[in-house]
């Protein structure tokens, strides 16, 4: 005796649900001419991928303007005790130098950065 | 309708000149079946249709990631119960389906449907069988509607034989109580 052998009896195993007349026979037609080429899919693909890849590439660049930014407001405020002229040089000496060592770390060469620094801006 | 083997569609679908075709053979095929699976776990035709065209196009834009490590309806039937039990899911998040009480939506649902055409015990055990968690319900539809075997269904749903065994002993014990209750 199986343990489903109560319901069997009872109920059995008629299939009480309906479908709309030809659906069965007009489905495969219907859901071809919905189905996207498969270029289209591929494309689509594609395109994420490369966003995905470039997504750190963006936060590199993200992480130099952020620190350009927070070493330029540091040197302007312990510099501030000496002469203008002075201060400007410095800060322009250790901003640079600090870029170019970010930059040599993120292995990017000059055409990536602007590149990189332009989606960025736009983003 | 001329019925391929599973080994005659994967080698239509490696080429790009004949998958397009080969794909359709699938749906000519796997259609019917996949569409049941659907319609009894979700109750509704215009649901189940909609699934049913999701599973499709999943399958078309997922093609070429299929490696073989299955077979193809087994790896069809999975995309096929992932999205029933994703709708499941976002179903009750929405709070469309009193979590308290499935089976009293249901009947509404199936009282008011024109594709429903079971008896009253019919509906009884449609209702029963919605207060089923999603994956139970699942387990009792295969086992008890379509007498797959539980090595299939465990290869379908990645769960041990021995779990499903009691998966399904617990829906009949559940359902035959609630059966009870409603007379």
């Amino acid at each position: 005796m199986k343990e489903e052998d109560e319901i069997l009896k009872r109920i059995g195993k008629r299939n009480p649900f309906k479908v709309p007349d030809n659906y069965f026979e007009n489905f495969t037609s219907e859901m071809m001419s919905k189905l996207p080429e498969k270029e289209e899919s591929v494309l689509k693909m594609k395109t994420h991928t490369l966003k995905m890849r470039l997504r750190p590439l963006y936060y590199v660049a993200a992480l130099i303007i952020g620190a350009v930014f927070i070493i330029q407001f540091g040197f302007r405020k312990t510099g501030s005790t000496e002469k203008e002229g002075v201060i400007t040089k410095t800060e322009v000496t250790a901003s640079d130098r600090m870029i170019d060592e970010l930059v040599d770390r993120s292995m990017l060469d000059d055409y990536s950065l602007y590149v990189y620094l332009s989606d960025a801006d736009g983003e | 309708m001329k019925l391929y083997s599973e080994k005659e569609i994967l080698q239509l679908l490696q080429s790009e000149n004949t998958q397009r075709k080969a794909f359709e053979q699938i749906v000519k095929q796997y259609s019917q079946q996949l569409y049941w699976q659907i319609r009894r776990m979700v109750f509704s035709h215009d649901d189940a249709n909609d699934l049913l065209q999701d599973t499709f196009i999943k399958a078309w834009q997922n093609i070429d990631s299929f490696r073989g490590d299955s077979k193809f309806t087994t790896w069809l039937y999975r995309i096929a119960i992932n999205e029933c039990i994703s709708f499941l899911k976002k179903q009750h998040q929405s709070e469309k389906v009193d979590l308290d009480a499935p089976e009293a939506d249901i009947s509404l649902q199936l009282e008011s449907d024109s594709y429903f055409d079971g008896d009253e015990i019919q509906l009884k055990l449609q209702m029963a069988i919605a207060s089923l968690p999603p994956k139970q319900r699942m387990v009792f539809n295969m086992k008890y509607y379509q007498d797959m075997k539980y090595g299939e269904i465990s290869d379908l749903l990645g769960t041990s034989v021995g779990a499903l065994k009691a998966s399904y002993h617990l829906a009949v014990k559940k359902i035959e109580q609630l059966l009870n209750e409603m007379d």
